[in-house]
């Protein structure tokens, strides 16, 4: 009875001994990658020396020469730290659970809108502390507390910089989403991305806004009527002023289904 | 396992007391500090790297303190994971060979200001002191390719282009010198399979 397909069959015999110590230094190829993690799922002898190659890695760690950090740095730390806390409190009180106990444990559902907000917030703002008096963010914060709020992913094309992405978060039945991109990148002071939004198939222009360090980018944008009204969002660079249709290629593009 | 001050710390953490991040980074600000500058090279970036690491802790304090595993180990591998990420984000910049050629001797700065904890200070200059002489006994060509690897962030096949070797030579450099570390780690006393554990807490 065969109960393991060929490729498994062939990892457990081939022991990857010769890779191990590559893949504790992390200097494998992604392809070399899979090939070890394949084999040691099955092989018990492979996973012990990759263990010992994993400790042995671990303490080269503690190789790096100490050195005293600035004296400022401390400080930096513990107000970095306190902004992320109150950043996780805002999170926590915007996406509170709904007709729960107070002191129920979170839903996954609630858990998972925090932890997108936050990793919303932290694209947008970077290392700066969050200001809940920022309209954007206020909005962010507003957006994901309700229920029937959607974040659709908004991927790179052929004619973004490789990590381009971005999130559109928004109520289907409202008319406010907010656009929050990263990777994008900077453009001449007489350009700006646009943002568009497809009507059958048809492009409606709508809000510009400029990037930061980072490619990082955040836009309210006001659609002309809900938003579930639209099929696509899309970005592209323009003139300064805005184009009443799209002249450059576009860089953003995601489906807003449902 | 874990040292008991600092498992006490992050459980304070967890719960949401800020100020139990003070004295973790009185014990291990200036670890995670030289870890991010033997990595990015530039004390600026080291300063944002120190800065991530300590939100990241402060963020997986619940689940960590679930876990039950060694602050530093934790801390020191978050720091080698941002540290990268961010040379590899800035790859426009060259990593250049003589980068990371470990220098040995003279490495170690025992400065005079008090650390947080002093016992900790101590074991922490000793374990830095034992692994690199071990390093120190590995030919200079299978430590660099290690060090490219593994503190640039590059592949077999990448440090093979930085040194200008064939691919498999470098494959080789890296697999005869991580064996030769090990058996010199072991010689040392440092028992290869209890590695990830031997904290501190248990060897002192």
């Amino acid at each position: 009875m065969r109960t393991k397909d060929s490729n498994s069959m062939m990892n457990e015999l081939h022991h990857v001994t010769d890779l191990l110590d590559a893949y504790a230094l992390g200097a494998l190829e992604a392809y070399e990658v899979a090939q070890v993690e394949a084999h040691l799922e099955l092989c018990p002898v492979c996973r012990a020396q990759a263990e010992v190659a994993r400790a042995i890695a671990q303490q080269l760690l503690l190789s790096a020469p100490l050195v005293a950090p600035p004296a400022g740095l401390k400080a930096k730390v513990l107000a970095r730290v306190h902004a992320a806390a109150a950043q996780d409190r805002a999170v926590a009180e915007a996406v509170a659970p709904t007709s729960v106990a107070a002191n129920a444990p979170d839903k996954p559902e609630v858990t998972r809108r925090r932890t997108m907000l936050r990793r919303m917030l932290d694209t947008m703002l970077g290392a700066e502390p969050l200001n809940t008096e920022d309209p954007v963010a206020a909005l962010l914060l507003k957006l994901l507390a309700e229920p029937a709020c959607e974040v659709w992913s908004v991927a790179g094309t052929k004619d973004a910089p490789k990590n381009a992405a971005a999130r559109f978060v928004g109520v289907p039945n409202d008319r406010e989403g907010v656009l929050i991109t990263a990777g994008l990148r900077n453009l001449a002071p007489d350009q700006a991305y646009q943002v568009w939004l497809l009507h059958d198939g048809k492009p409606e222009p709508n809000a510009l806004f400029r990037v930061e360090r980072g490619g990082r980018g955040h836009q309210i944008v006001q659609a002309p009527t809900r938003l579930r009204d639209f099929e696509v969002v899309a970005v592209t660079p323009e003139p300064a002023s805005g184009s009443p249709a799209p002249t450059g290629p576009i860089v953003l593009m995601g489906a807003l289904t449902a | 396992m874990q040292r008991d001050e600092d498992a006490q710390l992050v459980t304070r953490l967890a719960g949401g007391d800020e100020t139990a991040l003070e004295p973790l980074y009185e014990h291990y600000g200036k670890l995670v500090f030289s870890l991010a500058l033997r990595i990015v090279h530039d004390s600026a970036t080291a300063e944002e790297v120190t800065q991530e690491v300590f939100v990241r802790l402060w963020r997986s304090a619940a689940s960590f303190a679930a876990e039950r595993g060694s602050v530093q180990t934790w801390l020191l591998r978050i720091t080698h994971n941002l540290a990268l990420n961010e040379i590899r984000r800035r790859q426009s910049r060259p990593v250049a060979a003589d980068h990371f050629d470990w220098t040995v001797e003279g490495t170690l700065l025992v400065d005079s200001r008090q650390d947080g904890d002093p016992a900790l200070a101590a074991w922490l200059r000793e374990r830095a002191a034992s692994i690199q002489h071990a390093l120190a006994q590995l030919p200079e060509a299978q430590r660099k390719a290690i060090a490219l690897a593994f503190f640039g962030g590059l592949s077999q096949a990448e440090v093979a282009a930085a040194l200008g070797e064939p691919l498999g030579t470098v494959k080789s450099r890296i697999r005869v010198g991580m064996q030769r570390l090990r058996d010199l780690l072991l010689a040392d006393g440092i028992d290869a399979h209890s590695l990830e554990a031997s904290t501190y807490e248990n060897e002192r």
